[in-house]
């Protein structure tokens, strides 16, 4: 079983927390406990697809599970927005991706004057040089669901992979977006196959 | 790794397809830094996003593997908390250590495992690309 916490909140009046796990990348769990770590809720959803990523955003005190799923009988990438408390999916979007295979992907949401923010990022190899690009998602949103905004990066932000994506409000006032990756395959030979360039960057930056 | 140092003469070679694999050095970490207002617009420009850039901070952190960050506020710093995979200077490509050197690491008590994660944290916002946002 691979447990991987991704969240955790607290809510004002309650006083309670809610964090939620996956399990192999098919099941969201939830388990909802109080300051002395007494559960009082548990529950979990399964979903036929893949699920790729997921997200909490809380909104007057209301939990909402953002998370992308991958429908691999018609080959589609599906937005899925579920009321918490209602076990009630208020939104399935298609987002029309590019046919080409992820490697990684991750998601932050924000709630900003009444407009739901959503981010989502995720790797693939890019041609010619079998680099690892990554891409993004923006999907602003009202705050009754209705999509205002759709953003999809024809071309990669940066490179790397195993994208990992906050959005976070300053207090200074600021929407602050974290992106942290790594890079990806580079043999020795690409090092070879490179050496003009990187004799070019030296050669240019002397 | 060539976009993050900032005194490099490198800035026209981020959007370069020649260079795109120089970019792309096997377990490197980066992190950006911005506003979402500029991610944005990066997005509709079209461009890659580099050490060069007026207003989103680009650094190379450390080496390892599978980064998942947290943010928060801690006074009136706002931190990054980073879990990582450890990987080992041995387990480093030649590639990664020319161009990137090793990783930190406590000699005092050494990972033997390159599945062990690493927790590093660091402050984001002090850094002078930011002072243009009003406070």
């Amino acid at each position: 079983m691979q447990i991987m916490p991704f969240y955790s909140t607290k809510f004002e009046k309650k006083e309670k927390f809610l964090i939620f796990f996956t399990e192999e990348l098919s099941f969201i769990y939830f388990i909802y406990y109080d300051d002395e770590f007494t559960i009082s809720y548990i529950d979990a959803i399964n979903n036929e697809d893949d699920l790729l990523a997921s997200t909490l955003l809380v909104k007057q005190q209301l939990p909402f599970i953002f998370s992308i799923y991958s429908d691999s009988n018609n080959n589609t990438v599906k937005l899925t927005i579920l009321d918490f408390f209602n076990n009630d999916t208020i939104l399935v979007k298609s987002l029309d991706l590019p046919n080409e295979p992820m490697l990684n992907i991750d998601m932050a949401s924000y709630l900003e004057n009444d407009e739901f923010k959503i981010i989502i990022v995720y790797s693939k190899n890019v041609m010619p040089q079998n680099a690892s690009g990554l891409f993004a998602i923006i999907i602003e949103m009202s705050e009754s669901f209705e999509i205002n905004t759709t953003i999809i990066s024809e071309y990669p932000f940066d490179f790397g992979d195993y994208p990992s994506v906050k959005l976070v409000q300053l207090a200074l006032g600021n929407l602050m977006i974290l992106e942290v990756c790594f890079s990806f395959n580079h043999t020795y030979y690409d090092l070879i196959k490179n050496f003009r360039s990187i004799l070019m960057v030296y050669v240019n930056a002397g | 790794m060539m976009m993050n140092n900032n005194e490099f003469g490198k800035c026209n070679f981020a959007n370069d397809e020649d260079h795109y694999a120089l970019l792309n050095i096997q377990h490197l970490m980066n992190s950006i830094w911005g506003t979402y207002e500029d991610f944005k617009a990066r997005l509709l420009q079209k461009k890659v996003i580099n050490g060069c850039d007026q207003s989103i901070m680009h650094a190379k952190f450390n080496n390892g593997r599978k980064p998942k960050a947290t943010v928060f506020s801690y006074g009136n710093k706002t931190q990054a908390l980073i879990a990582n995979e450890y990987v080992s200077y041995d387990d480093l490509p030649l590639v990664t250590r020319l161009l990137c050197g090793g990783n930190q690491m406590n000699l005092e008590n050494p990972l033997n495992s390159t599945e062990n994660v690493v927790i590093q944290s660091f402050s984001l916002t002090n850094s002078k690309i930011f002072s243009h946002l009003k406070y």
